[in-house]
């Protein structure tokens, strides 16, 4: 088993060819009260790449993803997103960041009084000012790239959750971003749709080339979306490694969290 | 019989400060420690003055301000008529009692002009705004913080103030002194039904007098003296409800259970500023 800096070295084209991480997280800690949830996490996730990250139940997956977003700081560590140490660029360079990044919520988290169509162009129109006949075949295009077509006038409260995830993720690229990160997006949903919404992680992925870190305890999910997986356990990467070697570890304390089912699966090559 | 100046009995400023304290102590004992009922002043106060530094954004926000507005009046204007037509109907009660005792029952109809458009028209008024409109905003504001659509906000780089919270404060700075224009009008015809109904005084002689009473202007502005101070008012206190209400409803954690405690906490908030502003305001009009 690889340490998790020798994993994501191994594992990406664009790193060995000597591109920057667009992620990396060195020896985070983050406690929240008495209770410490980050032990000195360290990861990195390289351009293009989907790291998926797994663990138990409050271990500390969401947590690592909004430090990543900015959402929450460190108490000790550090975070570079785009080369860019996070501690350091105040407000305004967060804020510029996080206008190349996308965040998709478990819930969706879509604004309850306006409908889907005005969802989507929100960002289009509150932060890069586009006009409305520029907003209009942009919006198109995302419903049309998640599948939602002819949803635009309908509210939040009106679709189902399936739904609403792909209105999140529509949302979340909408801006074109350069990195995705993804918020369990799988919970509470059917495998039906849960199968419908890692094809679309996986075809965004594919097709925009666009870097994602994805939170996720479904094996399924994992399998299909992700490059390299990483096992948060305790607060740290305890394993990290490309997708089928991640599945084929013999780790204890992972197979006891994978369970005998999900033995060295045979992957779909992605 | 005591004398009518007499001086103030020496265990009074005692009862005042006893009362004082005890209702700053309940307060913390109520909130989660000084700090963080500092802290929340503090977020009060600094949404606030976010919501002014944006105000150059409102031309963009027009057609949100409007929809607030047009929200804010027309799902309240039924409680404004109903209780700003009870309000003038007893306070002409009250005070038409006691002034036919002296055969000065004339003088209702200044009376309750004069202390509708001061005082009680937009006092209610902002009260009956907190009391829905404020309790809905913060009901609102809490369940996005909750449901993480705030959040959702931050993380597009939108300003959540100036998308969210300048339109509904702008709303209700403009449906106040609006409402309470009403509130006064509704309320001096019911004080004029219970004057001429059962206190004997004529129509055409109350209605005179209320707006005899009403006709000074004030100095330096283009509104009867005593008009222009309630609407002044109540500009302040639509602006002190919305700023509550959002800042209530933002700072909601904890699901169900924080919402509740977010709209509960508006309300009361925003009834305890409306009350404290409305002394500091009088004193600023009428010292």
């Amino acid at each position: 088993m690889r340490t998790p800096s020798e994993a994501s070295r191994g594992a990406s084209p664009e790193q060995e060819a000597g591109d920057q991480p667009v992620v990396r997280m060195r020896g985070v800690h983050k406690a929240f009260g008495a209770k410490e949830i980050l032990r000195g996490l360290d990861l990195e996730v390289g351009p293009g790449r989907t790291l998926a990250i797994m663990g138990g139940s409050g271990t500390g997956k969401s947590v690592a993803l909004r430090h990543v977003i900015g959402l929450m700081e460190p108490d000790a560590g550090t975070i570079e997103v785009f080369g860019q140490d996070l501690a350091a660029v105040g407000p305004k360079g967060l804020s510029r960041l996080r206008e190349r990044m996308g965040y998709v919520f478990q819930e969706g988290a879509l604004v309850g009084w306006m409908n889907i169509h005005d969802n989507l162009a929100l960002p289009l129109r509150e932060r890069e000012g586009l006009s409305e006949a520029e907003v209009r075949p942009r919006v198109e295009e995302a419903m049309e790239r998640v599948h939602v077509e002819g949803a635009g006038a309908k509210f939040p409260s009106e679709i189902s959750g399936g739904m609403k995830k792909r209105v999140g993720i529509a949302r979340a690229l909408i801006t074109r971003p350069d990195l995705v990160l993804y918020d369990e997006p799988n919970a509470g949903l059917d495998p039906e749709i849960s199968r419908s919404i890692n094809d679309l992680i996986r075809e965004v992925s594919d097709t925009l080339g666009v870097t994602a870190l994805v939170v996720e305890h479904r094996v399924e999910c994992v399998e299909r979306v992700a490059d390299e997986v990483l096992f948060l356990h305790e607060g740290r990467a305890h394993v990290h490694a490309p997708t089928a070697d991640f599945f084929a570890s013999q780790d204890p304390r992972l197979r006891a969290f994978l369970g005998p089912s999900s033995t060295a699966p045979a992957l779909p090559s992605s | 019989m005591p004398a009518l100046l007499d001086p103030v009995p020496s265990w009074w400023p005692l009862l005042l400060g006893l009362l004082f304290a005890g209702g700053v102590a309940h307060l913390l004992w109520t909130s989660a420690g000084p700090r963080a009922l500092l802290e929340e002043a503090g977020g009060r106060v600094a949404l606030a003055l976010a919501v002014a530094a944006r105000l150059p954004h409102l031309a963009r926000r027009r057609s949100w301000v409007a929809r607030q507005t047009y929200g804010a009046a027309v799902g309240n204007l039924h409680v404004i008529l109903l209780v700003g037509v009870f309000i003038g109907m007893i306070f002409a009660l009250q005070t038409g009692i006691e002034l036919a005792r002296f055969g000065q029952q004339d003088q209702i109809g200044p009376l309750v002009a004069a202390g509708l458009a001061r005082e009680m028209g937009p006092f209610i008024t902002a009260l009956v705004l907190a009391s829905t409109y404020g309790s809905a905003l913060a009901a609102e504001m809490g369940t996005m913080a909750v449901s993480d659509e705030l959040t959702a906000l931050e993380v597009m780089s939108i300003d959540r103030v100036s998308l969210l919270v300048l339109p509904r404060v702008v709303a209700l700075a403009i449906v106040c002194p609006a409402m309470t224009v009403i509130c006064d009008t509704i309320g001096i015809i019911g004080g004029g039904f219970v004057a001429s109904a059962q206190l004997g005084v004529g129509w055409d002689l109350y209605i005179d007098s209320s707006l005899s009473a009403l006709a000074g202007l004030g100095e330096g502005v283009p509104l009867p003296k005593d008009v222009f101070g309630g609407l002044f008012k109540a500009f302040w206190f639509g602006a002190t409800v919305g700023v509550i209400s959002c800042a209530s409803g933002i700072a909601a954690r904890g699901g169900a259970l924080g919402v509740g405690r977010a709209t509960s906490r508006a309300v009361r908030d925003a009834t305890i500023a409306v009350i404290v502003a409305n002394y500091f305001l009088t004193w600023l009009l009428y010292r």
